[in-house]
């Protein structure tokens, strides 16, 4: 059951490196020691913590098929807004909690990744496959993180330039004087 | 492989261009080599003019990219064309606010999933 799990969470990850060896080993001790993210975390879970402690301006952007990075790093990125480093903490310390309580009495508890938690602007929770960053209202118009998510993009316009760059073109020749006839 | 008086380049918009390393953090006894996840410490050896960092100031830094190839877990060997790394401050927050060119995903496990959310391409 763990490693069926495991293998599905991760497949949604990085699908195309890790499926090969898994099908080779077939056994679950190659697995990587890393948190289920299927099981921390849902959307509706999130943004209700995040209403309940009132964080300002939460944005959801779906990254998946696609998105940024080409859905290798997350399915949803949600970005919340503190208004002190005080609240910033808190908005972590509560998904944190949301997090412990939905795993009460299983055997093993496992958490996600937090950066930042001590400095209080910009603290990340890495949850597998949603991301939350809680940063402070200063924090957040200096990084501007909208901006990266939401710009579409297109593939078609990078395999133009792409073409564009690799075409060989031979100089033309601007000088003023004759060739010399051979 | 990063050691002291190795130069790199920035990969992000804070306005440094070179950095000379100075010290990785976690080096102790026998003399050992920075890699990808890293932390150093640098210095400014030249720098984009009208910006808030200057030359000859000491900053620490994340490796990103390095010339040495680096092996994933999952077996795939990555190695890069340069030497590249993103400055930070003390507390684990980027000066810049872009980061420019490929990440390898392991930095996510080694914690600066910041680093990684603000870069274009993650491999």
């Amino acid at each position: 059951m763990l490693p069926a799990m495991r293998s599905g969470a991760l497949g949604r990850w990085r699908s195309p490196k890790h499926l090969l060896p898994r099908l080779l080993s077939s056994s679950s001790a190659a697995s990587p020691a890393r948190p289920q993210p299927a099981a921390l975390l849902e959307l509706p879970e999130v943004e209700k913590v995040l209403r309940d402690v009132r964080a300002g301006d939460v944005r959801v952007f779906p990254v998946g098929e696609g998105g940024l990075h080409g859905g290798a790093c997350a399915d949803y990125m949600v970005v919340a807004t503190g208004r002190s480093d005080w609240h910033v903490r808190n908005i972590a310390q509560a998904l944190l909690y949301k997090i412990k309580q939905k795993q009460k009495g299983s055997d093993r508890k496992l958490m996600p990744s937090v950066e930042g938690q001590q400095g209080g602007k910009w603290v990340v929770i890495d949850s597998g496959s949603i991301i939350i960053h809680a940063l402070e209202e200063r924090a957040r118009a200096y990084y501007d993180l909208e901006s990266i998510w939401s710009k579409e993009v297109s593939p078609n316009t990078s395999v133009q330039e792409l073409e564009t760059s690799l075409v060989k073109t031979r100089r033309r020749n601007l000088s003023q004087k004759h060739m010399k006839s051979i | 492989m990063i050691q002291p008086q190795t130069l790199l380049n920035v990969a992000d918009n804070s306005g440094a261009r070179k950095l000379m390393c100075i010290r990785v953090i976690g080096a102790a006894g026998n003399q050992r080599y920075a890699r990808i996840g890293d932390v150093i410490v640098a210095v400014i050896k030249d720098a984009v003019p009208q910006m808030p960092l200057e030359r000859s100031e000491v900053i620490r830094a994340v490796i990103v990219r390095t010339c040495k190839e680096f092996k994933c877990e999952d077996g795939i060997i990555i190695r890069y064309d340069d030497n590249a790394a993103v400055i930070i401050d003390q507390k684990g927050n980027p000066k810049g606010t872009r980061v420019f060119g490929a990440i390898a995903e392991e930095l996510r496990e080694l914690n600066f999933t910041k680093i990684v959310s603000l870069a274009p391409e993650v491999l």
